[in-house]
């Protein structure tokens, strides 16, 4: 038998069941094309939460503790016990960046002093805290008031005038004047700053440059809730005793059980479009039942049935599927468009799942076309072929 | 002259076997080349732990160049046995040879063949395929059989002048009535001239006319070198063939020739 001589036959066939075929093209189209978008909308749910975990920390899993010892240590420590980024949020060695000797010129100065300005008052209004400053060779007493610290706020905005040479003079609590002489000038950023000023951009730079000793408030973050509880303890045994930390994951779980109900919709459609439409291949196919044993009779091999039936069907599945992406083009922008508004979530979808879902929803129902062709097929033995042939006889 | 004739007297299977065996002796005066010959078939169905025999120890020569009409009530084993002729079916002991080449033995493959170059099926609910057309209809064996399309058509409209259907070749079948739809399965039987022609109740669902018309045809269809088989159970058409066997029960009870 010619191949040309089946495609014929195949044409034939496709043009009698061309109505079935186009249900299930329409069918095939719309709910691949929903549960494409369902699917690949639940899968981009998921991914960008967690790019957003991965760009902010605020949302994560946070823990506090005053600790005293390396920063640079602490931070490699604690990162080993599944937090994934330590920092030191408020550290309180950074007053000593206001302690101002008579005899050197170790005084410095960062971007962030201002802020940390307000702070003196807090920390030294604690006694324990002075007590932890004292114990690391710190006298409180020697600490800049707030007068300093507006002393030194206001000179910063001077600073730019500032030239090699010059003498700068600072109040030592309000009352003795300490002269001081610049004698280089660094550029870091866009501030000029005197060779006193050490050129880090921040005091934690400087201490963790320099390995300092300290005791500062550190703020420890975990991405993943599970891992919190061990991290904790591990730090714990290491003497990093962890304050209970805030948590913003029962706030997020909201997408999580988005994304859940997206899925379990996606599946239920999936399931309810390949019962549908293999329903409608099955219905096809037995209904075709009496021209196979009509083909049979006069001779024709199974595989050219096969081959006349399935081709077809297979034609119009790939077409549809590829009907199925186009439509997927225009229904992912609006149902993700819509999406975003409702959830307030901005999504980056790409085509790329909606294509291989497609071409995964094709081979699902090429296998359920085939395996009804074959079920039919089956009855072509020759034991049901004889009561096939004879039913309407009887 | 009627075509009901007087009721013989009815045949043992060994008497059955004696008439089968003159026949023979005739075939081979005449020196008939072709011939069905079927040795002890058996046929048994079976349901559940019930077992029904529908054909018992069946021995039977059915040389070509006859009109043969196996005859029965419903259930006496007609259609398994020509299921067995046509290969539809396999029996369960025994052996059926068409000219010395066993068809209860063949492959998948050879059976293919065999339908398709030895056998044409004519049955009683026509078998055609409604959406295609007479000439579409016909064309069907002719495609199987590899036949170029450019021969076709000429042995396609010859067939259908011979069945007096040749004004209706572009017709759906769908469209078709009874006699013309039978017409259209005998010109499609016919088509690839095969040796034999098994036709299960062709005048079944026909009236009077065409019913006569149908078994005019038939025996038309009969020539030296092929054979056309008749399952009926109506007397009128049994009487219009050659040979008549009966059936009862899955045994052979009366084959005459007339």
């Amino acid at each position: 038998m010619r191949f040309s001589d089946i495609l014929a036959l195949s044409k034939k066939e496709a043009s009698r069941i061309a109505l079935p075929l186009l249900i299930v093209l329409l069918l095939l189209a719309f709910s691949s094309a929903f549960c494409c978008s369902v699917f690949v909308m639940a899968v981009n749910f998921r991914n960008d939460y967690y790019t957003s975990l991965d760009k902010s920390h605020n949302n994560i899993y946070k823990c506090s503790s005053i600790h005293q010892g390396s920063y640079g240590e602490t931070m490699n420590d604690l990162s080993l016990f599944g937090f994934e980024s330590v920092n030191a949020s408020a550290i309180v060695g950074k007053k000593f960046t206001l302690y101002c000797p008579d005899s050197d010129k170790s005084i410095w100065y960062s971007a962030a002093s201002y802020v940390y300005f307000q702070d003196i008052d807090f920390l030294l209004s604690s006694e324990e805290r002075k007590k932890a400053l004292s114990d690391n060779g710190i006298t409180a007493e020697e600490l800049s008031t707030e007068k300093d610290s507006i002393w030194i706020s206001d000179y910063t905005a001077e600073r730019s005038d500032i030239s090699e040479g010059d003498k700068i003079e600072l109040n030592d609590c309000g009352s003795n004047v300490k002269i001081y002489y610049v004698k280089k000038i660094y550029e870091t950023g866009e501030v000029l700053l005197p060779e006193y000023i050490i050129p880090f951009h921040s005091a934690s730079d400087y201490i963790l440059h320099n390995d300092i000793p300290l005791v500062f408030e550190l703020e420890a973050v975990s991405h993943h809730f599970e891992d919190f509880a061990a991290a904790v303890d591990r730090a714990a045994a290491l003497g990093y005793v962890m304050e209970a930390g805030d948590t913003y994951l029962l706030e997020d779980n909201s997408f999580l059980i988005i994304i859940f109900l997206l899925w379990v919709m996606g599946i239920i459609f999936a399931t309810i479009s390949v019962v549908a439409i293999s329903n409608i291949f099955s219905v096809s196919v037995a209904s075709r039942k009496e021209f196979f044993t009509i083909l049979y009779l006069q001779g024709m091999r199974r595989r050219w049935i096969f081959a006349v039936f399935f081709l077809p069907f297979a034609v119009t599945t790939i077409i549809s599927c590829a009907i199925t992406n186009l439509i997927n083009m225009v229904l992912f922008d609006k149902v993700i468009s819509l999406a975003g508004e409702l959830l307030n979530f901005k999504l980056n979808i790409t085509l790329k799942e909606g294509f291989i879902c497609s071409v995964i929803i094709l081979c699902i129902f090429l296998l359920l076309l085939a395996f009804s062709l074959l079920s039919q097929f089956k009855k072509l033995s020759s034991k049901e072929l004889a009561h096939l042939a004879n039913d309407n006889d009887r | 002259m009627s075509l009901v004739q007087k009721p013989t007297k009815k045949y043992n299977n060994k008497s059955a076997q004696l008439i089968s065996d003159k026949l023979c002796g005739e075939i081979y005066r005449k020196k008939i080349k072709h011939m069905f010959k079927i040795e002890n078939i058996s046929k048994d169905f079976k349901d559940g732990s019930n077992v029904c025999h529908a054909l018992k120890n069946i021995n039977l020569d059915i040389p070509f160049g006859q009109l043969v009409a196996i005859v029965g009530k419903s259930g006496s084993g007609k259609s398994t046995l020509f299921n067995l002729l046509g290969g539809i079916d396999t029996p369960t002991e025994g052996k059926i040879t068409l000219d010395d080449i066993s068809v209860s033995e063949m492959t998948e493959e050879q059976l293919c063949e065999y339908r398709s170059k030895k056998l044409g099926y004519i049955f009683q609910s026509f078998y055609i395929e409604g959406t295609y057309t007479v000439y579409q209809n016909i064309e069907v064996p002719l495609i199987i059989s590899n036949i170029r399309k450019k021969d076709r058509d000429s042995k396609i409209r010859a067939i259908a002048k011979a069945v007096g259907l040749e004004e209706k070749l572009n017709t759906r079948c769908s469209k078709l009535s009874g006699g013309e739809k039978q017409r259209t399965a005998i010109a499609r039987a016919l088509i690839t001239e095969p040796s034999v022609i098994l036709a299960d109740e062709p005048c079944g669902n026909l009236d009077e006319a065409n019913r006569k018309e149908i078994m005019s045809l038939l025996r038309s269809c009969v020539q030296e070198d092929r054979l056309v088989l008749l399952i009926t159970h109506s007397n009128e058409d049994a009487m219009l063939c050659d040979r008549i066997i009966t059936l009862c029960d899955g045994s052979v009870v009366k084959d005459e020739i007339l």
